[in-house]
């Protein structure tokens, strides 16, 4: 099967003493900046962005395959140890977690986290490489106004899903199309919202729009936040292995976890959040014991970690095989794809398959680096916890001015980041998903380029969206999911009145 | 100290932003000048439905600030002075940046925030900070062969 040979010439490419290098460089330095209170995947990626710069994209991209599970197994750590976890997607590891860390039992709630995540990833990477192929035949009959409708439902999913009011998420959303907006129309070459500042004509870089949102954003609020949220580490004591009971109440949760997991990150829902609590769910319906849950029940963290890997993996087959991020870290994978002057979707698989396949190859070969660096450097990374809060996250924002500068050298940036650390300030006290905002920054332009050109085609006729089959049904599914909801309550509160 | 009040005008302050935002978005595209001979396809068409979108949001936000659900549970506290902290640490950084070069700017940068995080030992930091910077800058500028500023500190570090 020619699925496997691109594989193995993957590998090849993968195993070369370079880019082991890299790889290695990659989780080290994702699974450390992933451990940080507060710093999520997307940010992690967001920060480490510069480190990539000047290197060839095989590596480059190598060492963010390593960053981006990195990340994710050090978030573990942190919501299992620490009380306040700050990614939304390792709250759930962290409500059994962090109870069996306190009933002395962190170790093997780490080793569960860690083997799940390394089971969870393994498998996710291959349904990957046999899914993302298949994806890629399919989306090259794709026609414009398809892609437009699939963005569309992008569109909608992210803000529907997400969040608490629609509202607040269709703000979000519209705010980043807007932020899309700035700078040269590269249909007609006409600039557009620049207010006349020249920095502005290359657009506004996805890199200052994240690391303004959550790292100033987020420093801004845990500063405004500080006095009322105190936050406990709590000390793995005893052996960090697992028992053989430990490891017959985890397995299943791996795999359970890991089917939820995939097919959910492929979905443009916005990130692993309901994976994990289904999961979650799952496993408390499903277990031998479930008055254990809410005390520290093992099978609470192996099932969602696994998930949560598995969602990671599943984000990347509609990145790579469509160019669609379904979540704000593919954002920045994209963004950082565009800075090297690629564009992943179908065309990247053909013209160049050593890259793309060097990064998936890559991505096993992490997990196995994630699986042997977790367990023994525990210790390690609980001393990383340990760094003091103030100088932390002073070091974190001399760090995200770092990458917001060296992208482009010049001031502009540095402002831009500040006001939108503010905005996005400001957004974390009023409850607006940060989410929708980055995907509408970057899939807007690709958007707009995609609906230009099925009009164009179409000659000016609009009902294109609806006669080509694909295109109506994205849009169709698209509705649905926007106003799914209000249907749904809205008969729900018919049948409440009809019945006595 | 936020009440609920507080946080319905927060709410009513982000409405008027999403709606000041789209009235922005509207004008500038009605005053964007596009050439000769582009049907309704041009790039003004996109820039039109994001206007009305944010409108319409902006609407819907409006109507929830003063009847929907409030975004934090009552009694949510928030420190404003350490945030305007961490601001001007930012600010001074950026104005710094040039003239100071990155190491010193940082540094203040880093200063700036420790203490808005309650860190009171003003020179540690100001050490901790000069000794972060300064490799960062090294490990960046030498190692990694990007651009930073060296300002001040230039002559020094050749």
């Amino acid at each position: 099967m020619e699925t496997l040979a691109a594989l193995g010439q993957g590998f090849a490419v993968a195993l070369t003493p370079f880019n082991l290098f890299w790889a290695t460089v990659g989780v080290t330095l994702g699974t450390a900046v992933g451990v940080l209170p507060g710093i999520g995947p997307a940010l992690t990626v967001a920060l480490l962005l510069p480190v990539t710069f000047n290197l060839d994209p095989t590596a480059a991209f190598i060492m963010f395959a390593g960053i981006y599970y990195g990340a994710m197994y050090g978030g573990s750590t942190t919501s299992i140890l620490l009380n306040t976890p700050g990614e939304s997607a390792t709250i759930v590891t962290a409500l059994e977690g962090n109870l069996m860390a306190r009933k002395g039992r962190g170790g093997p709630a780490l080793a569960t986290a860690a083997i799940g995540s390394f089971v969870a990833g393994t498998i996710a990477t291959l349904a990957l490489t046999f899914i993302a192929p298949l994806m890629v035949q399919v989306a090259l009959r794709f026609s414009p106004a398809a892609y437009f409708a699939l963005m569309v439902l992008a569109f909608t999913t992210v803000t529907a899903v997400l969040g608490s009011s629609l509202s607040r998420g269709l703000a979000s959303l519209f705010f980043g199309l807007a932020l899309g907006l700035v700078g040269i129309d590269t249909q007609s070459g006409q600039a557009r919202f620049t207010l006349g500042i020249p920095e502005l004509l290359d657009g506004i870089d996805v890199i200052v729009v994240v690391v303004g949102l959550f790292a100033v954003g987020e420093a801004l609020y845990v500063a405004s936040r500080y006095r009322y949220e105190p936050e406990e580490i709590t000390p793995v004591k005893g052996s960090i292995w697992m028992s053989l009971e430990d490891w017959a109440r985890s397995w299943k949760g791996w795999l359970r976890g890991t089917a939820l997991g995939f097919p959910f990150g492929t979905l443009p829902a916005g990130g692993a959040e309901i994976p994990t609590f289904l999961s979650y769910m799952v496993e408390k319906r499903l277990a031998k014991r479930p008055e254990e849950f809410g005390q520290g029940a093992i099978e609470g963290v192996a099932g969602p970690e696994a998930a949560n890997n598995a969602a990671a993996a599943g984000v990347l087959v509609p990145l790579l095989a469509l160019g669609l991020p379904t979540s704000a870290t593919a954002a920045i994978l994209l963004a950082a794809f565009q800075q090297f002057g690629l564009q992943p979707g179908p065309l990247l698989f053909a013209t160049q398959p050593d890259l793309v396949w060097g990064l998936i190859a890559s991505l096993y070969i992490g997990n196995v680096m994630l699986l042997l660096l977790n367990l023994p450097l525990i210790g390690l990374w609980v001393k990383v916890l340990t760094i003091p809060r103030p100088q932390l996250y002073a070091g974190i924002l001399v760090f995200a001015t770092l990458g917001a500068y060296t992208l482009n050298n010049n001031i502009v940036d540095l402002i831009l980041l500040y006001l939108i650390g503010v905005i996005g300030f400001g957004m974390r006290v009023l409850g607006v998903p940060v989410a929708p905002c980055v995907i509408g920054l970057i899939l807007g332009p690709l958007a707009e380029a995609q609906f230009r050109r099925a009009l164009s085609i179409s000659q000016g006729d609009w009902t294109v969206f609806f006669t080509d089959p694909l295109s109506a049904a994205f849009l169709i599914i698209a509705a649905v999911a926007l106003l799914g909801p209000f249907v749904w309550r809205w008969w729900g509160h018919q049948r409440q009145v009809t019945s006595p | 100290m936020a009440t609920t009040r507080g946080l319905r005008l927060g709410e009513a302050v982000l409405a008027a932003f999403v709606l000041l935002l789209g009235v922005f978005v509207a004008v500038e595209t009605a005053m964007l000048r596009t050439g000769p001979g582009y049907s309704a396809v041009g790039p003004k068409l996109f820039p039109w439905l994001v206007a009305a979108g944010l409108l319409l949001v902006g609407a819907a936000l409006l109507y929830e600030a003063r009847a929907g659900a409030v975004a934090q549970p009552v009694g949510f506290e928030l420190d404003l002075p350490p945030a305007l902290a961490v601001t001007a640490g930012l600010v001074l950084q950026m104005v710094l940046m040039k003239p100071a070069g990155f190491v010193i700017a940082s540094a203040v940068l880093f200063v700036a925030v420790a203490y808005a995080f309650g860190s009171r030992r003003l020179a540690l930091n100001a050490a901790v900070g000069l000794v972060l910077c300064l490799a960062t800058y090294v490990a960046f500028t030498r190692g990694l062969g990007l651009v930073l500023p060296a300002g001040v500190l230039g002559t020094l570090l050749g």
